[in-house]
């Protein structure tokens, strides 16, 4: 039995790095990087919440290289946004972006949080 | 008066059978530790359960435990946005062989180790960067992952009334990649 257990690796059921992106102003497109990983995800997932009175698109891109390759877009209506939650099919290790676009008139906030698991 | 006498005897007897009680050879214990985690550094009270097995007189335990700590420890904001508490939760199961230094029916030290399965969950913040003017990108990890590893141990019991001691002790965790972790703990036992 000791031996077992002192034998055993660490069983790792989640690991996963996310980002929480505050969007309070609309004047240029936001762009915010998320590193790549060692494992291999399975999704990209976008969960978003806050009000802008004017559409923002996001935009998620894999970034190979010198090579961007769109993932995930959505356009955000005008309004309030509780738990607004997007998923897509993802499988790569690269390093990822996350790009917000709005008229720069928009106002409003943003809070959008971004993962890969 | 012979009766008189008799009940006298018998009263007598009665206190010194109750005086050589055997002292239970199994206990229960409930305690916390002051339980320190890996980085980022955070120290916390982790509740503690235990059910121990007595041999040879007193001088040896093997003992089973469980215990249960979480702590949300606040973090600076970043250009005025919050950038969340750090959730931390530990599920902690121990198996330990305790041995006597002192032959003393009331006081004992006892030195010992064994082995640790930890359960661990964490949400961190990791750290935050500007993106363009007001807006702020933050960095947090989440994980689940249960650690294996082994631990030392060393306590004082002080048994204040025969089946009850209270308790202070020492250890030192060693859980892989989960670090090393040390607690300071009391606890009340009793003896059944």
């Amino acid at each position: 039995m000791a031996a077992l257990l002192l034998g055993c690796q660490d069983l790792t059921l989640t690991d996963q790095s996310y980002q929480r992106v505050h969007v309070a102003t609309f004047s240029v497109p936001i762009r915010s990087l998320m590193p790549g990983r060692e494992t291999y995800p399975g999704s990209m997932t976008l969960r978003v919440n806050g009000t802008v009175d004017r559409p923002v698109v996001l935009s998620i891109y894999q970034l190979s290289g010198q090579t961007r390759y769109p993932v995930l877009t959505d356009s955000l209506p005008a309004g309030t946004h509780v738990n607004r939650s997007l998923r897509q099919d993802f499988y790569s290790r690269d390093e990822v972006e996350l790009q917000v676009s709005g008229s720069p008139a928009t106002i409003g906030s943003l809070e959008i949080d971004w993962y890969r698991q | 008066m012979n009766r008189f006498i008799l009940l006298c005897t018998a009263l007598l007897l009665a206190g010194s059978l109750r005086a050589q009680s055997q002292i239970g050879r199994n206990s229960v214990r409930l305690g916390v530790d002051l339980t320190s985690l890996d980085a980022p550094d955070a120290v916390g009270p982790r509740y503690v359960g235990r059910l121990a097995r007595h041999f040879r007189q007193d001088r040896l335990l093997i003992t089973a435990e469980a215990g249960y700590m979480r702590l949300a420890m606040a973090n600076q904001p970043f250009n005025g946005i919050d950038p969340g508490v750090n959730r931390r939760t530990r599920l902690t199961a121990d198996v330990t062989v305790l041995a006597d230094l002192l032959p003393n029916p009331n006081h004992a030290l006892r030195l010992g180790g064994g082995l640790s399965t930890w359960y661990r969950q964490d949400d961190i913040y990791m750290g935050a960067t500007r993106v363009g003017l007001d807006n702020v990108a933050i960095d947090r990890r989440s994980r689940r992952e249960v650690n294996t590893g082994w631990h030392l141990a060393a306590e004082y019991e002080w048994v204040f009334v025969p089946n009850w001691g209270i308790d202070a002790r020492f250890r030192v965790a060693n859980l892989s990649a989960a670090g090393i972790s040390s607690m300071l703990g009391v606890g009340i036992s009793h003896r059944f």
